[in-house]
């Protein structure tokens, strides 16, 4: 029986070296790759035709448009739109990447903390750049904003900071642990049918329950896939609001 | 004269409606889904945050083990503080909010 987590180990494929650093292409590159591929493809063949009429691929990939753009003018406001390339870019490359891990014998990459906090340091520097870049100094008020008591100060400006850097971790935990946890669970479950049907006896018949269970957890796992690429995106959009407007 | 008070009809009638999506919007903040998997990692990241920014600062200044617990109460402190920010609808925007900015 193989063990739940052995599906999450990175496997190289082609061994590379870069002055001593190993940048070997992984199972998790080969899947990056794809997923970059597989939105590409998405949105060439759909937006092909420009039929006034959209087809069903048309008018998905014009659904995931809208959808991301509504989100950014929503949640960044003013001034936003020109990041708009970037959140998309992100939120397909995060779809596609967990839809792709629910494919039998692929590789969900975003159940990799390494990815996900990559993908959350490059968000977290760029926002706070581009914060800094509109508001130069001011953007240090935003620790502690005007109309707070001074005492306060030497206890508010920590926490500020703090839930400030929490950022970055909570937003790839988030992702990581979602995915880690979801394929584990399914895994363990479609592991117990075996177990159970092959115990023989009344436990033969029992399996049917862990069955149920794991066709309901690839259902919420599809649920859990979009959901937390839109969770990721529309938290960079709060992030990008912030860093605009500084409250 | 009859135009001129349809349009100040008009006017009103788009400031209604625009007050009217601002309810919306923070409703939706407030979205249960939506919430549940914001806040889970919220308290987490607090505590890994301030521990991580306590022990490297203890190694910096020799103060081994005072400023990990220092920041680490901190850490959690923050975590709360974010949480309370997003359950009351807040996002998860920075600051201190009066009731009256909003």
């Amino acid at each position: 029986m193989n063990s739940p987590v052995e599906q999450f180990t990175i496997k190289t494929i082609y061994e590379l070296n870069f002055i001593g650093i190993d940048v070997s292409f992984t199972n998790a590159s080969l899947f990056m790759i794809l997923s970059i591929l597989g939105s590409v493809c998405f949105l060439y063949l759909g937006s092909k035709k420009q039929a006034l009429v959209p087809g069903r691929l048309q008018s998905l990939v014009e659904m995931s448009y809208e959808f991301v753009a509504s989100m950014v003018k929503e949640n960044a406001g003013k001034g936003s739109q020109a990041y708009f390339p970037f959140i998309f870019t992100l939120f397909m490359f995060i779809l596609f990447g967990n839809l792709l891990g629910m494919i039998p014998y692929s590789y969900t990459f975003t159940s990799q903390i390494a990815v996900t906090f990559t993908l959350a340091a490059i968000i977290f520097v760029g926002v706070t750049i581009i914060a800094i870049l509109k508001h130069g100094f001011k953007f240090f008020t935003y620790f502690f904003p005007s109309g707070v008591p001074i005492g306060l100060a030497p206890l508010l400006i920590p926490i500020e900071i703090i839930s400030y850097f929490i950022r970055p971790i909570s937003l790839s935990v988030r992702l990581f642990a979602n995915m880690l946890a979801g394929h584990t669970m399914m895994k363990v479950f479609a592991g117990l049918v075996i177990m159970m049907g092959s115990a023989g006896g009344i436990l033969k018949a029992g399996a049917v329950l862990p069955l149920i269970a794991v066709i309901g957890l690839t259902g919420l796992e599809f649920l859990v896939a979009a959901l937390q690429a839109y969770v990721f995106s529309i938290l960079t959009c709060m992030y990008l609001h912030d860093a605009i407007h500084l409250h | 004269m009859r135009t001129l008070d349809k349009e100040k009809n008009l006017s009103k009638r788009i400031d209604v409606a625009l007050a009217k999506k601002d309810i919306k919007k923070t409703f939706k903040n407030t979205d249960s889904l939506n919430i549940y998997y914001r806040v889970g990692t919220e308290l987490l990241a607090g505590l890994i945050i301030g521990a991580g920014i306590g022990w490297t600062l203890d190694q910096w200044v020799n103060t081994t083990p005072l400023l990990l617990i220092i920041f680490f109460i901190l850490g959690g402190i923050a975590g709360i503080y974010n949480l309370w920010r997003v359950l009351t609808g807040k996002g998860l925007k920075m600051g201190f909010f009066n009731e009256k900015d909003k």
